[in-house]
């Protein structure tokens, strides 16, 4: 599965970017230039899916798929599938779970989502049965602090954790058995602990990429469940998505926002802020991309922007350069990136 | 019940003491300064954590093992007991500025040993009242003990600052000379000493002979073909516990074989540490990253693929069996070369002579435009290829040697090639010592008499006798061997069914416990 994403994501990069933007768009690096890449490339469903991926890691599965002879590699570090890669790649149909994946809005809200179901049905199991000894299996202080305020707020923990095991099953019998039993060996209860990454691997024969990918999208899963079903006590572990869409524009961008807000110009920003004009142009592009009304006719007419969305249509070719080339010196780099943007949308 | 372990039994769920603790804790409670040794696994921790929930005043407790300290935090917590907290080098400085401004919520203080050369820490500690001053793995301020610390030299002075508290100096492994040289250097404290021998004799002792690698893995799939008991496994190369692990889970479809090293993240490690003590694992394969902190009472084996770099350290491993005072059993596998790994660790732990002659040369280019400059870790990595433990020895050395301003800058004027010379010597003789305690654990393992007398006759003045069986060179063979541990029932099939007894424990009643 891991692999089947490298490839995937290495064709959608074209050859036109190397293969750490791969890397940054599904570890989720919060940079203007990634954000871009991830809709550049119509990878936002996998953004940020594995932050704890090393890059070491990354290089030695992009490695062991150049050994295989699925890929080649340039100099500059740009791949392109052999055709033996693009076999493997139709060959091996999409599946279903990579599906799961739905992008940016939902990248860290899975992860919260899962540290807190998991953390509580570890303190609810121990607690049913009296014991209040035991070695919390999450240590964030914001996770612990949050389950702590949901227990204050729970008349009865064991219908709590009834009903929790009927949705959890009905949820299960909904997904793969095996990506069911990888689920179910990872959570926590009274006096056994879940299986780490490596164990559950080690198990059932799977990279602990797989597994990590396994677990995450079976968490999507849960909250699509959660939410088609309305299933109230359990959409409260679902963080807040206004929250959300903030965290993936920079905090830098965020400031900016706000006297973009108030009025401000790029030029009184500038002077405000004490940033290089480019510094603020990459945080409007940013904005931009996370914002899909906002407006830009401070910065380009509107039958400019619909020409050069009409340009980028026809080249099929998302290069800065590419673009720049086509459109003539009429356009400056922010303004086509800018429209760029506003076609992600 | 006297009151003593009515306080035991309602903090820490045990009924009786173990030998030592209730005599320590007795004089401690009287302001009597106590020196103890006391074997590993006998829980030393116990003599001053119940204390600290019994005395008014706080509780300092000084040691160097940071994880150690973490994990009876935890530990604590895990019991109930809250007012517990660790400062060291792991906390941020926001962290540590938010625990010293409320620094009087908490009964019991441990702090690294550097933290308290800190200005800071020494003023907030001075605003409360302590009334017990703990030095743990007190034999680091041997000169000649296994891990001599010079931060501990300087505890004098701390206990000066705090008002004299009550002194308890505790150590598990010290020979008589390193017991000498730490009353010495406290000479203002009247010391009541507790010495309690530290050979278990509930381990029996078994040094196998082998040929190469290979025979090391045939042993122990043959070892586990007729026993399975929670054991350890311990290994230098986190590479080799990996494959070992991966080798034995693979033969052994039953057991339940893991790895653990410092590289695997902090939560997966805390996963496994939890695992073992529930009886999840029954194999685990570990560097010595392993098994400090780590309170399980049943493990029958302990078992060194690869020996470590002396005596002492291995006297500690072999103790994580058999705290329960049941039948245990510890084997060392030994083939030639096994003396390669640890030598070559023991290099990386000191510095060589071609980094020190760069430090220099570095420093005396400095010296012309600089006055003091700070020995700090980007400092070194970009001038030499270094680590951490080897820049640690530097600084000690300039820091004992005066050579240091205040606030740890080293201080060019004072620098001459004298000092480079000396600084050399040191090293070599550094050398000298810790590659004579290696050949005296290979002395061990090759010799011929008994194991238990050879491996504890240095530490105490006579050695007990096996309460089970003694070692190979007695008789002893794993034949004659019959553990007791408590099974843990298979893990469930279905993921219906584990999921019924994940989040319905009230139910099923079990824990899977038989
Ligand atoms: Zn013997």
């Amino acid at each position: 599965m891991f692999n089947y994403l490298l490839l995937y994501g290495l064709k959608q990069l074209k050859g036109q970017r190397s293969t750490a933007s791969l890397y940054h768009i599904i570890s989720g690096r919060r940079s203007t230039q990634t954000i871009q890449d991830a809709h550049f490339y119509q990878m936002t469903q996998f953004y940020s899916i594995y932050q704890k991926l090393k890059r070491v890691e990354f290089d030695q599965a992009i490695s062991n798929l150049i050994d295989q002879g699925d890929l080649i590699i340039d100099d500059a570090g740009v791949a392109t599938l052999t055709l033996k890669g693009e076999r493997i790649l139709k060959e091996w149909q999409q599946p279903k779970i990579i599906k799961a994946f739905t992008g940016i809005e939902s990248a860290n809200k899975a992860k919260v989502f899962s540290d807190r179901l998991a953390l509580t049905i570890q303190t609810f199991a121990n607690l049913s049965v009296e014991n209040n000894q035991f070695q919390p299996i999450n240590e964030d202080l914001a996770i612990q602090q949050w389950v702590k305020s949901y227990y204050q707020s729970q008349q009865d923990i064991k219908s709590w954790l009834i009903n929790t095991y009927h949705h959890l099953t009905t949820f299960l019998t909904t997904i793969d058995e095996k990506q069911a039993t990888i689920f179910v060996n990872r959570l926590s209860g009274y006096r056994n602990y879940g299986q780490t990454i490596q164990q559950l691997a080690m198990k059932h024969n799977l990279s602990n990429h797989d597994v990590h990918l396994i677990l995450a999208a079976s968490y999507h899963q849960l909250i699509d469940y959660i939410e088609t079903n309305q299933i109230k006590f359990l959409a409260q572990f679902i963080p807040e998505q206004e929250q959300q869409t903030k965290k993936f524009i920079t905090q830098s961008a965020q400031q900016t926002n706000r006297l973009l807000n108030q009025g401000y110009t790029i030029d009184q920003i500038i002077k405000i802020r004490r940033l290089k004009r480019s510094t603020i142009e990459d945080h409007i592009v940013e904005l931009a991309y996370a914002i899909p009304n906002l407006n830009l006719s401070n910065y380009i007419e509107t039958e400019d922007l619909n020409e050069i969305l009409e340009e980028i249509k026809q080249i099929n070719d998302l290069r800065l350069s590419q673009i720049k080339q086509q459109v003539g010196d009429r356009y400056s780099y922010f303004q086509i990136r800018l429209a760029i943007a506003k076609a992600s949308h | 019940m006297n009151q003593l372990e009515k306080q035991l039994n309602k903090y820490f769920g045990y009924p009786t003491f173990r030998p030592g603790q209730k005599e320590i804790i007795e004089d401690i409670l009287n302001g009597k300064h106590v020196f103890a040794t006391l074997p590993t696994g006998s829980g030393k921790s116990i003599c001053y954590q119940l204390p600290s929930m019994m005395i008014d005043g706080k509780v300092i407790v000084v040691t160097p093992l940071l994880s150690l300290m973490e994990d009876q935090v935890k530990q604590l917590k895990k019991r109930g007991f809250k007012q517990a907290v660790a400062i060291n080098s792991f906390n941020t400085t926001v962290e540590r500025r938010s625990i010293l401004n409320q620094l009087d919520a908490y009964q019991l203080i441990y702090l690294s040993p550097e933290m308290l050369q800190n200005k800071y820490v020494i003023t907030k500690l001075r605003q409360l009242k302590i009334s017990l001053f703990v030095i743990d793995e007190a034999h680091c301020i041997s000169q000649w003990g296994h891990e001599f610390r010079p931060d501990y030299l300087k505890l004098n002075q701390a206990i000066e600052h705090l008002g004299d508290p009550t002194i308890l100096a505790l150590t598990a492994t010290a020979t008589p000379d390193v017991q000498k040289d730490i009353i010495n250097h406290f000479y203002k404290i009247k010391f009541t000493k507790h010495i309690y021998p530290i050979d278990r004799d509930n381990i029996s002792l078994i040094v196998e002979q082998l040929n190469h690698r290979s025979e090391k893995d045939a042993y122990l799939i043959n070892l586990f073909q007729k026993w399975s008991v929670p054991t350890i496994i311990y290994f230098t190369s986190r590479k080799e516990a990996e494959r070992v692990a991966t080798l034995l889970g693979e033969k052994f479809s039953q057991l339940s074989v893991s790895y653990y090293h410092g590289e695997l993240e902090t939560s997966e490690r805390l996963l496994i540490q939890e695992q073992f003590m529930e009886n999840q694992i029954d194999i685990i394969c570990a560097t010595s990253a392993f098994g400090m902190g780590i309170d399980k009472q049943n493990i029958r084996l302990v078992i060194h693929y690869h020996i470590p770099t002396q005596l002492e350290s291995l006297i500690q491993e072999i103790g994580r069996a058999g705290r329960d005072q049941l039948s245990s059993v510890s084997i060392s596998l030994i083939a030639p070369n096994d003396d390669i790994l640890p030598r070559r660790l023991i290099e990386t732990e000191l510095p060589s002579t071609e980094m020190v002659e760069s430090l220099f040369a570095s420093l005396l280019h400095i010296q012309q435009s600089e006055t003091t400059i700070s020995l700090n870790q980007a400092f070194i990595h970009n001038h030499w290829p270094i680590n951490e433990v080897q820049r640690r020895f530097i600084q000690d050395y300039f820091a004992e040697n005066d050579l240091m301003t205040q606030d740890g800058r080293i201080e060019l004027h004072k620098i001459i090639p004298q000092i480079k010379h000396d600084l050399i010597k040191r090293v070599e003789q550094r050398s000298r010592y810790k590659l004579g305690k290696l050949d005296e654990l290979f002395q061990w393992l090759t010799a011929k008499e008994c194991r238990r007398q050879a491996l504890y006759q240095s530490f105490q003045s006579t050695v007990r006798e096996a309460k089970y069986h003694c070692c190979d060179q007695c008789g002893f063979t794993l034949e004659q061997w019959s553990p007791e541990y408590g099974k843990r029932g298979r893990e469930l099939k279905s993921w219906q069914a584990q999921l019924q007894s994940i989040l319905l424990p009230f139910e099923s009643g079990g824990t899977g416990h038989e």
